[in-house]
């Protein structure tokens, strides 16, 4: 006897995976643009991620998050690639980190990180988990360790960007009127 | 978009960490010379320790040259050579640094004892 399962989706999932479309889209562009570097890129979105973050709660990011990786590596084309285990390893990082942060804002709130740093703390994380499982699982050699500063430089600067970039979207997205209280 | 305290700590902190990460692997100099090697003709080499002043005393194909151990540092005192460039060279210290008396066939090498390079061409 078989049983019928019933998968409905509810607003939340609705606006979930709107915003994670939209990191995909930019994740995908950014997939086409040629880097000097491997391993720089700006991780535009992020910003996705993060805004969904601050607009909202920490499970919708983890969603999106996970979504926008996972769904981005299958367009692709590195879905289960080392590619693909670095993208993922750096995303978990970012999500801990992210986490741990969020945690410490409800706790000590005259002390809290903003979207600044929220953003570099997460860029630098995905950047250092990144490279902690290239350098574990592919490719150890002392060698690569020459480039972790050059890349947690860049994951810096770009992360300051995103969180920026995020501060700024939400703050437009406060003030819009067409901008309802934000879905929960 | 302002940054907030906690913001400027997190920076900052992180700030440190890469630059320590570029002072561990980005500086030639992170391993001093603890020694120096010195080659006469085709013969092995001779380790002389850095951190011991000394005067050395080589005996090449015209003569004798003399090098001077100091803080660390080491040069070509006297050689019996005409032009005089290994002393004009001065003191070396940094790993790798190097120099020689041809006429004499004295060379001179300093290398650390946790080497970053196997070689360094100049």
């Amino acid at each position: 006897m078989t049983r019928r399962i019933h998968l409905h989706a509810g607003p939340r999932d609705h606006w979930i995976a709107g915003f994670a479309a939209l990191a995909i889209v930019i994740h995908i562009l950014e997939a086409g643009v040629p880097t000097p570097i491997p391993g720089i890129k700006p991780g535009l979105a992020n910003v996705i991620t993060l805004v969904v973050l601050l607009r909202h709660d920490l499970l919708a990011a983890i969603w999106v998050q996970l979504l926008r990786v996972l769904v981005g590596s299958v367009l692709i084309g590195s879905f289960l690639t080392p590619t693909f285990l670095l993208s993922l390893s750096g995303a978990l990082c970012s999500l801990a980190i992210l986490a741990l942060l969020i945690g410490w804002n409800r706790l000590l709130p005259p002390a809290r990180v903003g979207p600044i740093g929220l953003g570099v703390a997460a860029a630098c994380a995905h950047m250092g988990g990144q490279f902690f499982v290239a350098y574990t699982a592919f490719i150890p050699h002392p060698g690569l360790l020459t480039l972790l500063p050059v890349l947690l430089t860049a994951a810096m600067l770009f992360g300051a960007l995103t969180g920026w970039l995020a501060g700024a979207l939400c703050l437009r997205l406060d003030n819009s009127p067409d901008a309802a209280a934000p879905a929960r | 978009m302002k940054t907030t305290p906690a913001d400027v700590a997190l920076i900052i902190g992180l700030a440190l960490i890469i630059g320590t990460l570029y002072a561990r692997y980005w500086s030639p100099n992170a391993a001093p010379p603890t020694h120096a090697l010195i080659r006469v003709d085709d013969a092995p080499a001779r380790r002389v320790p850095l951190h011991v002043n000394d005067r050395i005393v080589v005996t090449g194909r015209l003569g004798d040259s003399v090098l001077e151990v100091r803080d660390g540092r080491i040069r070509f005192a006297s050689s019996p050579c005409r032009r005089k460039v290994c002393i004009r060279s001065g003191w070396m210290h940094d790993a790798h640094d190097a120099t020689a008396c041809l006429p004499n066939r004295v060379t001179l090498s300093l290398a650390a004892a946790d080497p970053h390079y196997d070689g360094v061409s100049q």
